[in-house]
């Protein structure tokens, strides 16, 4: 007689694995750190310039752009967390025991790591949802656009990637509260080094890939699609790196052997160090200099001209940056589009974005040109334009018999609000950026009369204004005290001299 | 034997016994490698002033980022791997708690003001030990809240929400990390942080798993 034992059959193959992947994902989604630090999350975001912007004119450029803009602190934290979740089998001693268990180790990590970065995703997405459905209902013109978004969705997982992969190889207590203060302190030396023009630093996540110009000459998906593969790539380096430490590529004494169970890892890393790679070289591509110097038609030197970062960034900032490869750099064209205009005495047009605020511009404008409506040479409507490189981008032009107030995109609650006021009243004093400058007598009876329009009008001095020369300050009081009749008359018959800059200061009466 | 050898020797015992467990307990508390975090930190700061000391970003994170960098660390310090077993001791704790929050406080404001000591910036130094004090108290009142292993987050946070803040013309007291080292108020604000936090965690400890000591 012989006795059988029953012999138990090891779970193998795609099934078993596809079987109990959920269950193990459903429990790291239930045991996350990240839950318990969702209130934080919320303050992040609640506090951060995305939410402030809520409330002000809803244009689609910033408010998608501001999408990235959100990654600032929630970036950082989640792969602050990440770290600390990364860390948590080393740091209970369960090494041991976990490595009896049949499953590939590197799928166990993993699905720690995709527990976080689903938590994340899914604040982040309802971020995204309540910006979007706010901005449809608040916006007046254009849609959102992909690439912040895309940036994002991607950038979340990049981070808890790199974050799980500093906790996985440093699993001490101190690396997560060091991996999100140094991942943020990464981000501001990126944008820093992007401010001088350094190109690797466009691929950081929270570099705008859409520019508030969008609104006037549109934007491309060049850069949003570089910094995603350059996102993609660091979380497939990221995450093969993990799975190599465990599964050795090259084991045996004296001789390399290729173990199989380590080539997914092996795959994921190279993919991910290729993506790298690539995105590091197109954006190395994009000359913003040169393009800049085919724009203007001056020559500029493309790296290394520390004068010259200024204009550099004018042009980055104006259209946003373009990646050679991906087609024609030339100049964009403005998009075509209908102004709205206002009803008032001097008639306000802008782009119909800035509908919401046309009341509001029209007002300040109207109350700054009251006391010149009808004299010759004053403006007969003010009309927004879009900035346009090595432009002025406001001032009183000609167009056919008609003198035209042009004022750049502006809106009401900037905190540049009464700068702008101040270059309107200068420019209705006949203050003219691209016209030879006039005597600095006569630029400075232009500096009295429009202190006199802002204080006709009501509006305070912007704060760097407000050291103005005492001899101007008291001939914009001697003229505000004159008779309002004679005041007039005087307009009447020498406005048009003033903004020629033909009186002086001391001609005012 | 005399009695008075033997009071000696006791005496002696009794101080050796004493260094023994103190150092036991900074041992506990990695307090070495925590010393080596702190320095680590002024090199990294040092690093970024060589590369930068004038751009707007610098001038607005660098003496907000280090100070927290270094709170951050102090909280995660006060991690301790005992759990309750150590509260049943007969020694006083918060003598020694105390102790080591004080010399690790001490360590990091000359740690960044040092690191900060050749930045031409007015103030510099005292605003970033201020920063330091304040930050410290926000991670040790984490520490006692949510534990030291994410004692890091409170700091973090806030420090993300200052930073972000639209410039105001004038800093309100809540957001002292922004003020000039010279401001009284904003030192206030931080040093009254500095001791709630001390006082919570030397009093009460912190709320640890003692299955998470690392």
């Amino acid at each position: 007689m012989s006795i059988s034992a029953p012999i138990v059959q090891p779970a193998k193959g795609p099934n078993s694995l596809s079987r109990i992947t959920p269950d193990l994902l459903k429990i790291e989604l239930r045991r996350n750190t990240l839950l318990l630090l969702v209130p934080f999350m919320v303050a992040l975001v609640w506090f951060s310039p995305l939410v402030r912007d809520l409330g002000n004119l809803a244009l689609w450029p910033d408010r998608s752009a501001g999408m990235q803009n959100g990654l600032q602190g929630l970036g950082p934290f989640v792969a602050g967390v990440a770290a600390w979740m990364a860390g948590r089998e080393r740091r209970r001693k369960m090494d041991d025991l976990l490595a009896t268990t049949p499953r590939p180790p590197w799928l166990r990590e993993i699905t720690i790591w995709a527990a976080t970065t689903l938590w994340s995703l899914l604040f982040y997405s309802l971020m995204a949802a309540l910006v979007l459905v706010i901005t449809w209902q608040q916006a007046t013109w254009g849609g959102p656009y992909a690439g912040p978004f895309l940036v994002g969705l991607l950038a979340l997982p990049a981070f808890s990637a790199l974050g799980f992969t500093l906790g996985h190889f440093l699993p001490g207590r101190f690396t997560p509260a060091l991996v999100a203060v140094g991942a943020f302190a990464i981000m501001g030396v990126g944008m820093k080094a992007a401010l001088n023009g350094t190109n690797w630093a466009y691929l950081m996540p929270i570099y705008p890939n859409v520019s508030t110009n969008a609104l006037w000459y549109g934007s491309t998906l060049d850069l949003a699609i570089v910094q995603a593969l350059f996102l993609l790539g660091v979380t497939g380096l990221s995450l093969g790196s993990i799975g190599l430490d465990f599964h050795k590529p090259f084991q045996g004494r004296g001789r390399m052997a290729y173990t199989a169970a380590s080539r997914p890892a092996l795959v994921t890393g190279i993919i991910g160090l290729v993506l790298i790679a690539m995105s590091v070289a197109l954006v190395s591509s994009s000359d913003t200099t040169a393009y800049q110097a085919d724009l203007l038609g001056v020559r500029i030197p493309v790296f290394g001209s520390h004068g010259l970062l200024k204009d550099q960034l004018y042009s980055t900032d104006l259209y946003g940056v373009e990646i050679p490869s991906f087609g024609d750099t030339s100049q964009p064209a403005a998009m075509p589009y209908s102004p709205v205009c206002g009803t008032d005495p001097l008639p306000v047009c802008v782009h119909p974005a800035y509908q919401p605020d046309l009341s509001r511009i029209s007002a300040q404008f109207n109350s700054l040109a009251r006391p010149l409506l009808g004299l010759t040479g004053a403006p007969v409507r003010a009309e927004q334009r879009p900035p346009e490189p090595g432009k002025s981008d406001s001032g009183i032009i000609t167009e056919g018999s008609e003198q035209v107030l042009v004022f750049p995109p502006f809106s009401i609650g900037d905190p540049n609000e009464t700068l702008y006021a101040w270059e309107v009243a200068e420019n209705l004093a006949g203050f003219d950026p691209s016209r030879s400058a006039p005597p600095e007598a006569a630029q400075q009876a232009q500096d009295a009369f429009a202190l006199y329009l802002m204080d006709q009008a009501g509006i305070s001095l912007p704060s760097i204004m407000s050291k103005l020369d005492a001899n101007v300050t008291a001939a914009e009081k001697r003229f505000a005290a004159l008779n309002p009749q004679a005041r007039q008359d005087w307009l009447r018959a020498h406005y048009l001299q003033l903004v020629q800059g033909q009186v002086k200061l001391e001609d005012l009466p | 034997m005399s009695i008075r050898s033997e009071a000696d020797i006791m005496s002696k015992i009794s101080s050796s016994g004493e260094m023994r467990l103190t150092l036991l307990f900074l041992r506990s508390r990695q307090a070495p490698r925590t010393l080596l975090l702190l320095a680590a930190i002024g090199i990294a700061a040092i690093l970024w002033l060589s590369w930068d000391t004038a751009g707007e970003i610098t001038l607005l994170m660098l003496p907000i980022l280090a100070p927290l960098a270094a709170a951050s660390v102090i909280g995660v310090a006060t991690a301790s791997p005992f759990g309750e077993n150590e509260v049943i001791v007969s020694r006083p704790l918060w003598t020694w708690r105390l102790a080591h929050l004080m010399g690790l406080l001490l360590t990091g404001s000359l740690v960044v003001a040092l690191a900060v000591s050749s930045w031409d910036l007015p103030y510099v130094g005292q605003s970033v030990v201020r920063n330091l004090a304040g930050f410290t108290g926000l991670s040790l009142i984490a520490s006692w809240l949510l534990g030291s292993a994410i004692s890091w987050s409170i700091p973090f946070a806030y420090a993300v929400f200052v930073l972000l803040l639209p410039k105001p013309d004038a800093i309100p007291i809540w957001a002292w990390p922004l003020s000039a080292g010279n401001d009284l108020p904003a030192s206030l604000a931080a040093g009254a942080l500095l001791l709630v936090g001390l006082c919570l965690v030397t009093w009460r400890g912190t709320r640890d798993n003692i299955r998470e000591a690392a």
